[in-house]
């Protein structure tokens, strides 16, 4: 049963040898972010199974508590590795063993992969602005409102 | 069952899911449009808010499910569209983006500049929405200039004067069964725009749709070709449409607006499906030559796959929609 680590290669080799070539060195990059996932995830793992267990403890911690805080925006990276991993790894191919990378690309015309790239990175650049914004507000807010006549 | 009835089957529910999509679309992008006339510091806006907002992101599925429906059962022309029609799907799905978030998000801060931003931006994403959809599905119906499987012209030509028509009746359709579906929800007595303003609208729509119907047939005659030709049986349909989109106006007048909203879906159920089936042999045609057009049996996909997805859309799509229907019954007037 895999349950951390490596231990799960023996499943994937067969079906995507390359990857594992790359995750084990062969692409810097992809090594890196496989093991920044794994190692975060690892990390995920203990510290709350630490906190389940040692509850009573944790409630009197501050400095356990901080951390928590802290930690907010590991998830976000670690999913990205992840997706890295995935993406870069199967290089060259888009749908392994069946399609380049190059044989998908469209004829879709640069100029307007542009537009849509910048107009796209404005537009969620404005949400997640926006997304702090409401987030802030509500952490700021009373818990209980007054009522308002 | 052959290939080929498979094909023209999916090519079936590909045009119903979209005349489904559509119909429903129409009330909520309406309502959303004719937000603009109400102030977001009154309780009147939250109420209309709340009459759509049950119903929003459930219909917005469909459309997922029409394109990914292209997508799974005719590979070839999903690959054409999107490439030849970038910038146009690039802008739905950024007011897919905007409408949805700005239907959630009015109400999630107490700032009046925020409130009144958002509350604008509902309206605003609502219009191109509704427009973009209707100048794409005009394209479907027309073909676009494409010549050995590829675009040959800038993508600026898809708007040409049918496809405003088309994205234009649409608009003009989303208000008029918008102002219907708030008389419906919220009470005749609910305070709305003029009846003499939503009056001119249903009128011009009348003359839209039968513009929209001439230039299909004499810019790009596409009643001489499709299905109509062989089965004259089917000029029905847009007939009807037109009827229809009379009877709106007249249910308009009289202030029957659960007629005005029905005559609505049906007719632009009618125009959709009209559409459909005068562009029939073709999924995609070609404004260039007809014969560089895709043909619905050379872009399905292989019998295997159709099969499989033909039987859980059998067993799956009157699941939908009977639920769909449930929730409209459950969820009436209870704002």
């Amino acid at each position: 049963m895999p349950i951390i680590g490596y231990s799960y290669f023996n499943y994937i080799v067969p079906i995507q040898p390359t990857k594992i070539d790359a995750i084990s060195g062969s692409v810097p990059m992809v090594s890196i972010a496989f093991s920044l996932m794994v190692g975060l995830g690892t990390f995920f793992i203990i510290y709350s199974g630490f906190t389940l267990v040692f509850f009573k403890k944790y409630m009197k911690s501050p400095m356990m508590q901080k951390l928590y805080l802290w930690t907010f925006f590991l998830p976000y990276i670690a999913i990205m590795a992840g997706w890295i991993v995935t993406e870069v790894g199967r290089q060259p191919y888009v749908v392994y063993g069946l399609m380049f990378t190059r044989d998908a690309v469209s004829t879709v015309p640069v100029m307007q992969v542009w537009f849509s790239l910048i107009t796209i990175l404005i537009m969620y650049t404005v949400l997640a602005i926006a997304c702090v914004y409401l987030l802030k507000q509500r952490i700021n807010a009373p818990l209980i409102k007054q009522e308002q006549v | 069952m052959s290939h080929e009835f498979l094909a023209n089957l999916w090519y079936f529910i590909l045009a119903l899911v979209w005349a489904i999509y559509i119909s429903q679309e129409l009330f909520v992008t309406g309502v959303g449009m004719l937000s603009i006339r109400y102030d977001v510091k009154y309780e009147s806006f939250q109420k209309i808010n709340e009459s759509v907002a049950t119903f929003w992101d459930g219909i917005q599925v469909w459309l997922i499910v029409a394109v990914g429906g292209l997508f799974a059962t005719f590979p070839k022309a999903y690959g054409l569209t999107l490439q030849a029609l970038y910038i146009p799907f690039y802008l739905l799905l950024v007011a897919v983006i905007l409408r949805g978030t700005s239907i959630e998000l009015i109400y999630k801060s107490d700032d009046p500049v925020w409130r009144k931003g958002v509350s604008k931006l509902w309206a605003v994403s609502s219009l191109l929405l509704i427009l973009i959809e209707g100048v794409y599905l005009v394209n479907l119906f027309v073909g676009i200039p494409i010549e050995n499987e590829l675009m040959t012209e800038n993508f600026l030509t898809i708007f040409s004067r049918a496809t405003l028509f088309g994205g234009v009746l649409l608009v003009l359709s989303a208000l008029s069964s918008g102002y219907a579906w708030i008389k419906l929800t919220l009470g005749k007595d609910f305070k709305t725009p003029s009846k003499k303003s939503i009056l001119w609208i249903s009128g011009a729509m009348i003359f839209n749709v039968t513009l929209l119907f001439l230039s299909l047939t004499n810019e790009y005659m596409v009643f001489e070709t499709g299905l109509f030709a062989t089965k004259p049986v089917l000029w029905v349909m847009p007939i009807l449409a037109i009827l229809l989109y009379v009877a709106q106006f007249v249910f308009h007048l009289r202030e029957n607006y659960a007629g005005a909203f029905v005559s609505i879906v049906i007719g632009i159920a009618l125009v959709l499906f009209t559409g459909f089936s005068a562009s029939f042999p073709y999924i995609l045609g070609s404004t260039i030559d007809p014969s560089e057009g895709i043909l619905i049996l050379d872009a399905a996909a292989s019998k295997h796959a159709l099969e499989l997805i033909t039987g859980v859309t059998v067993v799956f799509l009157p699941i939908v929609i009977g639920y769909q229907t449930w929730k409209y019954v459950k969820f009436w007037r209870n704002f």
